[in-house]
């Protein structure tokens, strides 16, 4: 768009606003997919029923219980581990300058999968219980999930260890995950080649994202860490704007790129690490929402990242919802979901992209 | 004296690549560093931007020894175009108004963006402002590379090979718009350079490197053969077209 010079600010204006109505149209739609998907599932409350408990206003006992204690944990857990997820592949994009920035490909999902089997391993056989309808859960699940938040944290700790030895270079950071994340696949396959059936099932099972596996009490701990590091990376909105036109520009503009690299990868490792480790491997979310959201707002952090909690969160939830009701009563892994959402939301990415 | 270079020692791996450089810019002064691959331009440059860390001497801008202040500090100062700019999905209006980052806390205030706006008409590229940057041209992201140090507002310039992946008529547009940027707000301006003609054109003074030492300061009056000769080892003319000295190499075709 070729501009005149006296338009120049009103039409930036007017661009700016434009960026600030997609976020808006985005928070309504997200809070209408929240009571959507609060309203949805085997026992069948309507959308107004939902929207008043949710308000305070009484409603009947029993649709208390299942808005309150069954349905929001999972639909919050659903929201976060989205919001999550996406800002953190944003950040890692952006430090990383690689489009294939994200918790799976740097490894620390392979980290948290290694963690969670060498758990289900040692933990012995009654690791595992099926359930009712069919599913299988893990009964040490404390001890499961501990593990694979040690073994991502010291994924992401090794990363930035080696990263900094190395003078914080994106190329280095992409290298060590990418090698670390076939360590960890590596070491998984050997769990897995001598483990026992229901051990095996249960290594398989953990690797599953599932947003209703997380308490009450996990999922405040979830939400006090994303808090936390969203208020960090909005902090540094600038400082990834710079960094993506390049290290030197960035350094040329006051920013401490060596600084900002590191704290931007230890945060969002330490991020998606909380978020898989209690709820499970969610892949494509991390890579897959930067790329949509840059391709509609452009790359500009503060808007970036903004919309990139929003749009996670929004898909997150309608790919739970839609897997809890496909093929009901089965409950699909959220994970599968996400990934035929994504796998062709990025094939069209990618061929925009070219024809460009 | 707007910059003041003393004894700057730059050192990698144990090996001296900038051996004891001293340099001097006074305002409404261009000057550009000259040499062969390798002699050590973009790293004294680099030094002098705060980008690397010199192993002795001192760097001065309007007095005041930038080794000492934060990287933030240094940027109110000095603005940096680097050789390569990353396209990135960022529009060019955004894409300048990064340069307001050092003078930025949280919000964008109407006088960053009056700035902006100054400054892409000044350059011709307020037509341009919504465009992304991975739909520009190479001189087009040249042009907003310098406009966003100019938005700094520096009171020195650095420019590392400005022209590099030019065509003849973006390289003019580029230097011309230096060199009036330079006289109009008298700010001094550093540029390494390797077109001999374009340097001894647009630049007041030219500073030749050798193996990280500098071997000779000159300007117009005072260029010679001899020295571009020592310099790349290579034979040239030096001759005298419109008041402007132009090098010409003898080696035969």
């Amino acid at each position: 768009m070729n501009l005149n010079p006296a338009d120049v600010p009103a039409k930036y204006r007017q661009y700016i606003s434009r960026k600030i109505l997609f976020l808006c149209c985005m928070m309504v739609s997200l809070v209408l997919a929240s009571i959507a998907a609060i309203s949805l599932g085997t026992a069948d409350i309507s959308f107004f029923a939902v929207a008043k408990s949710l308000l305070g206003f009484n409603t009947s006992r029993q649709v208390e219980m299942i808005v309150w204690n069954i349905r929001l944990p999972q639909v919050l857990a659903a929201i976060i581990a989205g919001a999550g997820l996406a800002v953190a592949g944003a950040v890692m994009q952006c430090i990383l300058r690689n489009p294939l920035g994200s918790p799976f490909t740097l490894g620390i999902s392979h980290a948290a999968a290694f963690g969670a089997s060498l758990s289900v391993m040692l933990l012995g056989n009654d690791g595992l219980v099926a359930s009712s309808a069919g599913n299988v859960s893990i009964t040490h699940l404390y001890m499961t999930t501990a593990a694979a938040f040690i073994c991502s944290i010291a994924a992401s700790a090794l990363i930035v260890g080696v990263t900094k030895i190395r003078g914080a270079n994106a190329e280095v950071m992409i290298l060590t995950g990418v090698a670390l994340g076939a360590f960890c696949t590596a070491g998984t396959m050997f769990l897995q080649f001598f483990a026992d059936d229901t051990q095996l099932a249960a290594m398989v099972f953990w690797t599953f994202g599932d947003t209703g596996r997380a308490s009450s009490q996990e999922l405040m701990f979830i939400f006090v860490v994303t808090l936390f590091c969203l208020i960090c990376f909005f902090a540094d909105s600038w400082n990834y704007n710079a960094i993506s036109v390049g290290d030197e520009t960035a350094k040329g503009l006051g920013v401490r790129v060596e600084r900002v690299r590191l704290t931007g990868m230890f945060l969002s490792s330490i991020l998606t690490a909380v978020i898989i480790s209690f709820l499970g491997i969610i892949g494509f979310v991390g890579l897959v929402v930067p790329h949509m959201v840059r391709k509609i707002i452009g790359s500009d952090h503060r808007f970036l990242l903004p919309a990139c909690i929003l749009v996670g969160a929004f898909l997150l939830l309608v790919s739970d919802v839609v897997a809890r009701l496909l093929l009901a009563p089965h409950v699909l892994p959220v994970s599968v979901l996400t990934a035929f959402i994504g796998a062709p939301a990025f094939f069209w990415i990618i061929l925009r992209r070219g024809s460009r | 004296m707007i910059l003041s270079v003393k004894d700057l020692v730059f050192a990698y791996n144990g090996t001296d690549i900038l051996k004891k450089i001293d340099l001097a810019v006074e305002p409404g002064q261009l000057l550009a560093i000259l040499g062969p691959n390798g002699a050590g331009k973009t790293t004294l440059l680099k030094c002098i931007g705060n980008i690397h860390c010199p192993a002795a001497g001192t760097i001065q801008v309007e007095d005041r020894n930038i080794l000492k202040m934060s990287p933030d500090k240094v940027a109110l100062s000095i603005g940096y175009v680097a050789q390569h700019s990353e396209t990135t999905r960022l529009t060019v209006f955004d894409a300048v108004l990064m340069g307001r980052k050092p003078y930025i806390k949280w919000h964008v205030a109407s006088h960053d963006l009056q700035v902006v706006e100054e400054v892409l008409m000044q350059l011709d590229l307020s037509k341009l402002s919504l465009r992304y940057l991975d739909e520009l041209s190479g001189g087009e992201l040249q042009k907003v590379a310098i406009a966003r140090a100019l938005v700094q507002e520096p009171r020195l310039l650095l420019l590392d090979e400005p022209t590099s992946a030019l065509d003849l008529r973006n390289q003019i547009s580029i230097l011309s718009i230096v060199r009036e940027i330079v006289d109009t707000r008298q700010i001094g301006a550093v540029m390494t350079m390797h077109d001999l003609n374009s340097a001894l054109r647009y630049a007041d003074r030219y500073c030749f490197l050798r193996n990280g030492s500098i071997y000779a300061e000159c300007d117009r009056n005072t260029i010679s053969s001899d020295i571009i000769e020592d310099v790349y080892g290579l034979p040239v003319s030096v001759h005298n077209i419109d008041n402007c000295p132009v090098i010409i190499p003898q080696q035969p075709l």
